[in-house]
């Protein structure tokens, strides 16, 4: 293609590209709904830890008054585990709105990197599974020999742990594959940038 | 093209700064997302970042690059996480289907060939093609890319080529 060429065919094609046009009022308008939804769902991931902490501390508290096992081992997983994971939520949270600094290749790799640190967490999944059945089973044990009485509401307990585990291990895999498209996506983009 | 006419921060208030370039940034997700209400989905994830980022640009000159640098990051983020939800990767993987609808007279479908077209070109010429269209210069396109000036030159031609192939194809 010559330059004369070249230029005849770009203007030609900018006429159309400029008449695909937007409502920008309308834009405005959606902006102004959505505009505080970041600090929103971030005081909801502050809020749930901090009311997981607080049910977490009742439980230790319940545990303590009444030398309980069952509450001091449930209390043991809601004061350590949601803490530990705010800051990754925070920051998960905080890097989704960051896009200034980053090229578009490298939010690729970001994304690439961050695929496959989630297909990692998946396998963690798998032994979350497990540690829940052998939490059971523990509690179980500790219930059948006499070294805690719990009754009624290990039968809940349980149950709501059963259930939870059927949902789980079909969404585990669900998002498996979902990640491993998503996997496979980056990789193919990449290599365009690649190539390019 | 290449002046920057728009808000500067100082002035750039969200209704400013989507009046200037908000039918840029529907342009930009219609080139990325073919079905309406994902678009419109990401639609408002770009005018929601732009605005969040705004406090952080600090040379002004440097707007129009600084806003579809993150129109286009988040149009990316938004093609890979949406792959989850679909079964093949048939619009954004390399070699992507090249169908467009036929030719015709009428502005509508004009415009429908030409988005068409620019969809399915491979990730890097489309974006500079798009940036290219929305008027930026080839050094703005290469700070909103992040790659060289020579290498925008040769990305457009040979996004122009493939787009000139696609389009005049029947």
């Amino acid at each position: 293609m010559s330059d004369e060429q070249n230029d005849r065919f770009l203007a030609g094609i900018g006429d159309n590209w400029r008449r695909i046009g937007a409502d920008h009022a309308r834009m405005h308008q959606q902006l102004r709904r959505t505009r505080h939804l970041p600090r929103l769902l971030r005081l909801a991931d502050i809020s749930g830890t901090l009311a997981l902490f607080g049910v977490g501390c009742w439980f230790a508290w319940e545990a303590i008054a009444g030398q309980s096992v069952f509450f001091a081992l449930s209390a043991l997983v809601l004061l350590a585990v949601p803490p530990a994971l705010l800051p990754a939520a925070l920051r998960a949270r905080k890097d989704s709105l960051v896009w200034a600094d980053e090229t578009p290749e490298e939010v690729l790799r970001m994304s690439l990197a961050r695929t496959e640190a989630a297909l990692r967490m998946a396998v963690l999944g798998q032994w979350k599974m497990i540690v829940i059945q052998v939490f059971l089973a523990v509690l179980w044990i500790a219930e059948t020999t006499g070294l805690m009485q719990a009754g009624e509401f290990l039968n809940l307990y349980t149950l709501i742990s059963l259930v939870i585990l059927a949902a789980y291990a079909p969404w585990l895999e669900w998002r498996r594959t979902a990640l491993s498209r998503e996997r496979d996506t980056c990789l193919n983009l990449i290599a365009d940038f690649d190539a390019a | 093209m290449g002046q920057n006419t728009g808000p500067t921060p100082d002035t750039a208030t969200p209704q400013a700064v989507l009046k200037e370039f908000g039918a840029g940034f529907a342009r930009v997700a219609a080139s990325y997302e073919r079905n309406a209400a994902l678009r419109e989905e990401l639609l408002q994830e770009i005018s929601l970042a732009v605005v969040t980022a705004l406090p952080s640009l600090k040379d002004p000159a440097r707007l129009r690059a600084f806003v579809f640098r993150i129109a286009h990051n988040c149009a990316v983020r938004h093609a890979v996480r949406n792959m989850r939800l679909r079964r093949t990767e048939g619009e954004y993987a390399a070699g992507a289907e090249k169908t467009v609808p036929p030719s015709g007279e009428d502005s509508d479908n004009r415009q429908e060939r030409l988005m068409e077209a620019v969809r399915s070109l491979k990730l890097p010429y489309r974006q500079v093609i798009t940036l290219l269209l929305e008027g930026l210069s080839y050094d703005e396109i290469a700070r909103a890319a992040g790659i060289s000036v020579s290498n925008v030159g040769v990305r457009i031609n040979r996004a122009k080529a493939e787009l000139k192939a696609l389009l005049t194809h029947e």
